[in-house]
C-alpha cells in the first residue's frame, strides 16, 4: 500500500522547482525540512560567539586603526572599547557599556529560544507554525534595526556641555561603509555572526515556503 | 548638520570636512609647479638641490645611505654610555637619531627617575659612604649575551667614580638596580659579560686598599690591591645577586679594560693593565707627575683570570668574606692557579677578544703597534711552567712565547672591534683616525696586516661595530666615538659636544657618513645590536604593574577603588590617572601627615603617558600606561598647592589637575 501511494503522488503533477522533484516527497521530505530548521537553529547558536559587526576608526593618532567588534553580548576588545569610551567623553557621548544593555544581557538566551522555537514549530501547525518561525526569520532585521536606532541614539544624545560640544554637532554613525566623525574617519562592516543569522533566517523562510509548495501540492 | 547650540563659535561637522577638504585641495595645486611631470623631472630636481648645497656625489650617497624616511625604523640601535652624565644613550642606526636618554645614575625628571620611591631606593641602594650619590662616570655599556651573541634583554653599565654597576631592562628600558663594588672605589674594566652572562666583570683601576680604608700612600705595596670583580647575574629575577659574587684578589696595577673569552677560550677573561710601575705622583715632593711616573716601563701586564675554575673554588666553600662580599686573596689565586699574567707593551689600552675566541687583541697606545695574543699558547706556556713571577708572587708568562703577532697601525692605538669578513678595527687616538686591518691565523693568507686608514674628526677614544665584540659580528657599519669636535658644528660656546661618526665598511674603501654630536656627556664605549633583538614593550602588561619589581602590584590603585584613607597620622592616597583626569582629584590632609601617595595610570593605549608635578615636594613624576608608583612625603607647610599632568597626553591636557591641600 505504501508502495503504491508513493506511486501514485510522484505521478501527481506539482510545480517545478530545481531539485525539489527529485526528492522523495511525504515523510522524507519533512525530515528533510527538520534537519534543515536544525541546520539553521545551529547556525543561529553558533553565531553567539561570532561578532556581528565591526567598526574600525581611523585617526592621525591611530596609526593601526581602532576597531570595535559587536558581539550579541559583548564588545571586543575591552581596551579598545575603554579607549573609544574615553574619546566619547570628550564629545559627551553615552559608554559604549551603556548602549543596548538589554538586548545585550538577553541575547544570550533569546537567540537559543527562538532557534528552538522554530525547531519546535514542527510540532505544531497552522498558524502557531508559522508564528514560531517567524522571530528567526526577522531576526537579522531587528537586529539592523536596533543597531540602527542605538547608533542614532548615541549621535543624538550628546551632551551639550561635553568639550568638543562646539565641534561635534549631531550625526548618526554610519552603519555600513565609510564615514566621519570628528577627526576620525569610520568603517563599518557586517560581519561573520550577523551573515550566519542571516542564513539562518534564510534557510528558516525556504524551508516554511518549500512546506507551503509541498502542502499545495500534496492531494488533500 | 545643524547643531543646537547658538553660543560661541560652532564649526559644524561637515564644515570640518568641508574645510579640510580644501586645505588639501588647495594643498596639492600649490605642489604641482614643483613636481616634474616624468622621472626625468624628478632625478634632475634631486640634482639641483646637491649642485644649490655644494653637496658632492660622495656627499649624496652618504645622505642615501643614512636618511630613514618618517614612518620607518632604523635597523640597529646603539646603546652608548652617556659618561659623566651618568646616564645611558640609545641612537639608532644608521639615522644616528637620539631615540632616548635613560636615566641610571643620574636622576631624571621627564622620566621621573629618582624622584618616586622606587627609583629613590634604587638610587640609595647604589650609595656609598651613607650618602646617596646623583651622578656617575658610566664608561662602558655591556649588553647581555647568550651563547656569545647579543641576546637583548639586558644592559649592564658602570660607574667608574666609585664602583658601581647599574641593570638596564630593555623591556622598558629602566634601570632596575645599582649594586657599589665592597671591595674597590674605581672601576675602568666594567660591564663586559662572560658568554652566557653568568658573571659581569668588574675589573678596578685607582688602587685602594679594600673598602677603600685608610693607609698612607708610603703603604701602597703592602695595603694598596687590585681586585678582578665577578659580579653574578640571575637572569630569573633580572638583578645582580652580591652574595653570589666575589673578587679576586690582584696587585695594585691599574687595570683598564676586560674582555670575556669566548669559544675556545670561555672560561677566562682577560684583562690589561697599566702601571706596573706602581707611580704615585708627588709633584709637590719632586716626584715626577703619575702621567710620566706610570707610562716608563716598557711592558705591563696582561691578565689572564680562570673565573670558571674561580666559581669552583668558591663554590667549593674557598675564599673569604672582605667587606661583606667574598674575596678570593692572591694567594689562594696564585696556588689554584687561577691567575696569569703576560706582558703588553707600555700601557696599553684595550684587550679584545676575536670572534673566534683564539685571539685577544692588545691597543698600544704609547706604543704603535696592536699586540695579538695566542689563548693557545698561553696556554701552552701555563702547562709548560717554568716561568717566571712579579713582587707579589703572581706569575708572569713569556711574552714571546704568548704572542701571535704584532702589527704597526699608527699613533695612539686604542681599541678593536670586528666584522663578519675577518677584519678588524683599531681606534687611534694621536693620528685622530681608524685603521682596518687584516686578522690572521690558520689558513689565512696576508693576515695580520694593516689594510686601510680613515680619518676621523677628532681623536676618536673607543669604537663600535655592530654586534662587533660577539661570535657573529654583523658587519656594515662601524661607529668612531671622538672625544673632541672642535670645528664639525655649529659653535655652541666654550663646552663643545662629542661626536659620533658614522662609517660605512662593506666597500672597498671605509666611507665617512655622518657626524652625530653628542651634547649630553661623554660617551665612552657603545654596543650596536640588531633592532629584531630587541622586543620592548609598549605598554605594561598589565594594569597596577611594578615596574621596579617587574610585576603586578597588590594592591594598587585601580578603578572603582580610588580614595583617601586616613589613620590617625598616616594618610593613604589611592589614585587613577586617565584622560583627562585623576581620581580622586581634589585631597586635604592635615599638617605633620606622613602621606603615601600611590598612582596607577589605568591607560591601555600606546604612547599614553602621565605625568605627575607636585609642587612644594620636589616631585615629577612619569607614569606609563599599565604603571602604578608611589610618593612618601610628609605634609610639612600647610598651604594650597595645585598638582597637574607634565607628559602632554590629550585636548585637555591644561585641565588635567587637582589641588592638594595641607590645612594648617
Amino acid at each position: 500500500m505504501v508502495a503504491t501511494q508513493h506511486t501514485q503522488t510522484a505521478q501527481v503533477a506539482r510545480p517545478a522547482a530545481h531539485g525539489l522533484s527529485r526528492i522523495k516527497v511525504g515523510l522524507d521530505a519533512r525530515l528533510a525540512r527538520f534537519f534543515l530548521q536544525a541546520g539553521a537553529g545551529i547556525l543561529l547558536i553558533v553565531s553567539i560567539f561570532y561578532p556581528y559587526w565591526e567598526i574600525t576608526l581611523h585617526a592621525p593618532q591611530y596609526p593601526r586603526g581602532l576597531f570595535i567588534q559587536t558581539f550579541v553580548d559583548k564588545m571586543e576588545p575591552a581596551r579598545n572599547v575603554f579607549e573609544v569610551d574615553g574619546l566619547n567623553h570628550y564629545i559627551g557621548m553615552i559608554k559604549l557599556t551603556d548602549a543596548a544593555t538589554i538586548e545585550r544581557a538577553i541575547s544570550v538566551y533569546a537567540i537559543p529560544a527562538v532557534a528552538l522555537l522554530a525547531m519546535a514549530s514542527f510540532l505544531v501547525t497552522g498558524i502557531w507554525r508559522t508564528l514560531m518561525r517567524l522571530p528567526v526569520i526577522l531576526y537579522p532585521v531587528i537586529f539592523v534595526v536596533d543597531l540602527f536606532a542605538w547608533l542614532y541614539y548615541a549621535g543624538h544624545s550628546l551632551d551639550p556641555h561635553a568639550p568638543m560640544s562646539s565641534s561635534i554637532s549631531e550625526f548618526t554613525p554610519k552603519i555600513f561603509g565609510k564615514g566621519t566623525i570628528g577627526q576620525f574617519h569610520t568603517e563599518a562592516n557586517f560581519t561573520t555572526g550577523f551573515y550566519l543569522a542571516a542564513a539562518a533566517a534564510v534557510i528558516t523562510l525556504v524551508v516554511a515556503i518549500w512546506e507551503r509548495w509541498s502542502r499545495h501540492a500534496r492531494p488533500q | 548638520m545643524n547643531g543646537k547650540k547658538d553660543d560661541g563659535i560652532r564649526v559644524s561637522r561637515r564644515g570640518v570636512v568641508k574645510g579640510g577638504a580644501a586645505a588639501a585641495a588647495v594643498g596639492a595645486v600649490a605642489a604641482v609647479p614643483h613636481m616634474g611631470g616624468s622621472q626625468h623631472a624628478q632625478a634632475q630636481s634631486a640634482e639641483d638641490i646637491a649642485n644649490a648645497r655644494g653637496l658632492t656625489p660622495q656627499d649624496v650617497t652618504a645622505a642615501l645611505k643614512t636618511y630613514v624616511p618618517s614612518g620607518k625604523l632604523d635597523e640597529y640601535y646603539i646603546f652608548a654610555s652617556g659618561g659623566h652624565g651618568g646616564q645611558v644613550l640609545v641612537v639608532g642606526v644608521p639615522s644616528m637619531r637620539l631615540l632616548k636618554v635613560i636615566g641610571v645614575f643620574t636622576p631624571e625628571p621627564w622620566q621621573g627617575y629618582g624622584f618616586d620611591d622606587g627609583s629613590k631606593a634604587l638610587l640609595a641602594n647604589g650609595g656609598m659612604n651613607g650618602k646617596t650619590l646623583t651622578w656617575a662616570d658610566t664608561h662602558h655599556p655591556g649588553l647581555s649575551e647568550t651563547n656569545g651573541e647579543y641576546d637583548g634583554q639586558f644592559l649592564f653599565i658602570n660607574d667608574k667614580a666609585h664602583a658601581r654597576m647599574a641593570v638596564i631592562d630593555l623591556r622598558d628600558f629602566e634601570t632596575k638596580q645599582i649594586v657599589k663594588n665592597p671591595h674597590i672605589i674605581s672601576n675602568h674594566g666594567g660591564a663586559f659579560v662572560t658568554p652566557n652572562t653568568e658573571y659581569i666583570i668588574d675589573g678596578s683601576q685607582y688602587a685602594v686598599p679594600f673598602g677603600w680604608e685608610y693607609a698612607p700612600l708610603s703603604d701602597y705595596k703592602n695595603s694598596y690591591r687590585g681586585a678582578m670583580t665577578y659580579w653574578k647575574f640571575d637572569r630569573e629575577t633580572g638583578k645582580i645577586d652580591p652574595s653570589q659574587s666575589f673578587s679576586i684578589e690582584i696587585p695594585p696595577y691599574w687595570q683598564d679594560l676586560a674582555d670575556a673569552g669566548k669559544g675556545p677560550s670561555d672560561g677566562w677573561s682577560f684583562s690589561n693593565s697599566l702601571n706596573t710601575e706602581m707611580a704615585l705622583g708627588g709633584i709637590m715632593e719632586g716626584q715626577p707627575p703619575v702621567e710620566a711616573g706610570a707610562s716608563m716601563r716598557d711592558m705591563d701586564y696582561l691578565s689572564v683570570i680562570n673565573w670558571r675554575k674561580a666559581a669552583e673554588v668558591i663554590a667549593n666553600g674557598g675564599g673569604e668574606d672582605v667587606k661583606g662580599m667574598k674575596m678570593i686573596r692572591m694567594a689562594d689565586a696564585v696556588a689554584n692557579g687561577l691567575v696569569y699574567q703576560v706582558p703588553e707593551p707600555k700601557s696599553p689600552h684595550g684587550v679584545d677578544v676575536t670572534p673566534d675566541g683564539k685571539y685577544m687583541v692588545v691597543a698600544g697606545k704609547l706604543d704603535p703597534h696592536v699586540t695579538i695574543y695566542s689563548f693557545q699558547k698561553i696556554q701552552d706556556a701555563i702547562a709548560a711552567g717554568g716561568y717566571s713571577t712579579d713582587e707579589f708572587g703572581v706569575p708572569v708568562l713569556d711574552f714571546a712565547t704568548c704572542v701571535e703577532a704584532q702589527v704597526e697601525l699608527g699613533l695612539g692605538p686604542l681599541h678593536t672591534q670586528f666584522d663578519n669578513t675577518g677584519h678588524a678595527y683599531t681606534s687611534l687616538f694621536l693620528d685622530s683616525a681608524i685603521a682596518k686591518w687584516k686578522l690572521g691565523g690558520e689558513g689565512v693568507d696576508g693576515g695580520w696586516t694593516m689594510i686601510e686608514k680613515i680619518p676621523v674628526n677628532y681623536n676618536v677614544g673607543h669604537i663600535t661595530a655592530v654586534e662587533g665584540d660577539t661570535v657573529t659580528p654583523q658587519g656594515n657599519f662601524v661607529v668612531a666615538l671622538n672625544k673632541w669636535a672642535i670645528d664639525r658644528f655649529a659653535p655652541v660656546g666654550p663646552l663643545h659636544p662629542q661626536n659620533f661618526q658614522l662609517i660605512d665598511i662593506t666597500g672597498e674603501n671605509m666611507q665617512l657618513l655622518y657626524d652625530m654630536p653628542i651634547g649630553i656627556g661623554e660617551p665612552h664605549y657603545a654596543q650596536t645590536i640588531r633592532a629584531s633583538k630587541l622586543q620592548p614593550w609598549v605598554t605594561y602588561p598589565e594594569m597596577g604593574f611594578d615596574t621596579l619589581h617587574m610585576q603586578k602590584k597588590d594592591g594598587a590603585p585601580e578603578p572603582g577603588k580610588e580614595g583617601v584613607i586616613v589613620e590617625g597620622n598616616k594618610v593613604t592616597i589611592n589614585m587613577t590617572s586617565v584622560r583627562s583626569h585623576f581620581t580622586p582629584d581634589n585631597i586635604e590632609v592635615a599638617a605633620g601627615s606622613e602621606v603615601t601617595w600611590n598612582i596607577t595610570n589605568i591607560e591601555m593605549a600606546e604612547d599614553a603617558t602621565h605625568g605627575f608635578a607636585l609642587p612644594g615636594q620636589n616631585i615629577n613624576l612619569s607614569i606609563e600606561p599599565g604603571e602604578t608608583t608611589t610618593i612618601t612625603f610628609t605634609a610639612d607647610t600647610p598651604g594650597v598647592y595645585p598638582y597637574y599632568c607634565t607628559e602632554f597626553c590629550s585636548a585637555l591636557h591644561l585641565e588635567m589637575m587637582g589641588y592638594f591641600l595641607i590645612k594648617p
